[in-house]
């Protein structure tokens, strides 16, 4: 394949992930996989670099202090303070 | 007491009701504030509790048949948008510009190297390596990425907060997530092996 099919086929690969592609689209980067290794390297590595970015969903936790602050701060907005 | 009951008695200023309402929904604003204001603790909990004490204090004007969740997180994307904007944070020249983006700088040649996403979660110095390479995306492309891929909204609900258009979401995603995979290439080539 030449190299500006695959540069342009690349711009597709994150709605290829998302499950967005169009059914044509779709087809034409599939056929392309197949002669085609460093694209397919390019889209896994994509793929992963979702992956790995999913993974810090539950990463995030949040501190009791903070919570605790907000409830007093809630409280004296309501006692007009 | 269901959402749209407790979204009243919030209206009538009763703290009691929002503080119930806001249990479903304090984790994803305070995990939205903690991954876009990466690496600046104080900053993600000052997001958090701005953005609540926001939403109290001007939920008299939220429209019930609006999602309570869209709402939040608008508010706390503009808080964070905002607090960026002020410590001049951004680069003069986006980092985009500056790493391979540009199709015709960009180097054919791949091989994949990458660790998998279990292997992220469970190996904090990955899970360091991925924060850190996104605390510098700027925070444009950082919102989308987030509520993207790490919160898992949809194109339409990311659309919607950061009352941007569908296309526009999908190409600051798709160049966020460009420049986070020649980030993760530099890091992780070294540490996978």
């Amino acid at each position: 394949m030449k190299e500006p099919h695959c540069k342009s086929l690349s711009r597709k690969m994150s709605d290829y992930i998302d499950g967005s592609l169009d059914p044509k689209t779709l087809a034409k980067i599939k056929s392309h996989f197949k002669d085609c290794r460093p694209c397919v390297a390019f889209f896994k590595t994509l793929q992963k670099t979702v992956g790995a970015l999913g993974a810090l969903k539950s990463a995030a936790t949040l501190p009791r202090k903070a919570q605790g602050g907000l409830r007093e701060k809630l409280k004296s907005l309501s006692h007009g303070n | 007491m269901k959402e749209s009951e407790l979204i009243e008695r919030s209206k009538a200023g009763d703290v009691e009701a929002f503080s119930q309402l806001i249990r479903n929904y304090e984790n994803k604003i305070f995990s939205l504030a903690h991954h876009v204001c990466a690496g600046m603790p104080s900053d993600a909990e000052d997001v958090y509790q701005e953005t609540f004490l926001s939403a109290f204090k001007n939920i008299k004007g939220f429209k019930n048949r609006s999602n309570l969740g869209t709402w939040l997180y608008r508010i706390a994307a503009n808080l964070c948008w905002v607090r960026f904007r002020k410590k001049k944070r951004e680069p003069v020249v986006s980092i985009l510009d500056r790493h391979r983006t540009d199709e015709n700088e960009v180097p054919w040649e791949f091989k994949d190297w990458f660790p998998n996403p279990e292997e992220v979660s469970r190996k904090k110095e990955l899970q360091e390596a991925v924060v850190k390479a996104l605390s510098e995306l700027p925070s444009d492309y950082r919102l989308v990425v987030t509520l993207r891929d790490i919160e898992g909204l949809s194109a339409e609900e990311t659309a919607k907060i950061l009352k941007l258009s569908i296309p526009a979401v999908k190409s600051r995603l798709h160049r966020g997530r460009i420049y986070l995979r020649e980030r993760f290439e530099e890091e992780f080539k070294e540490k996978v092996k």
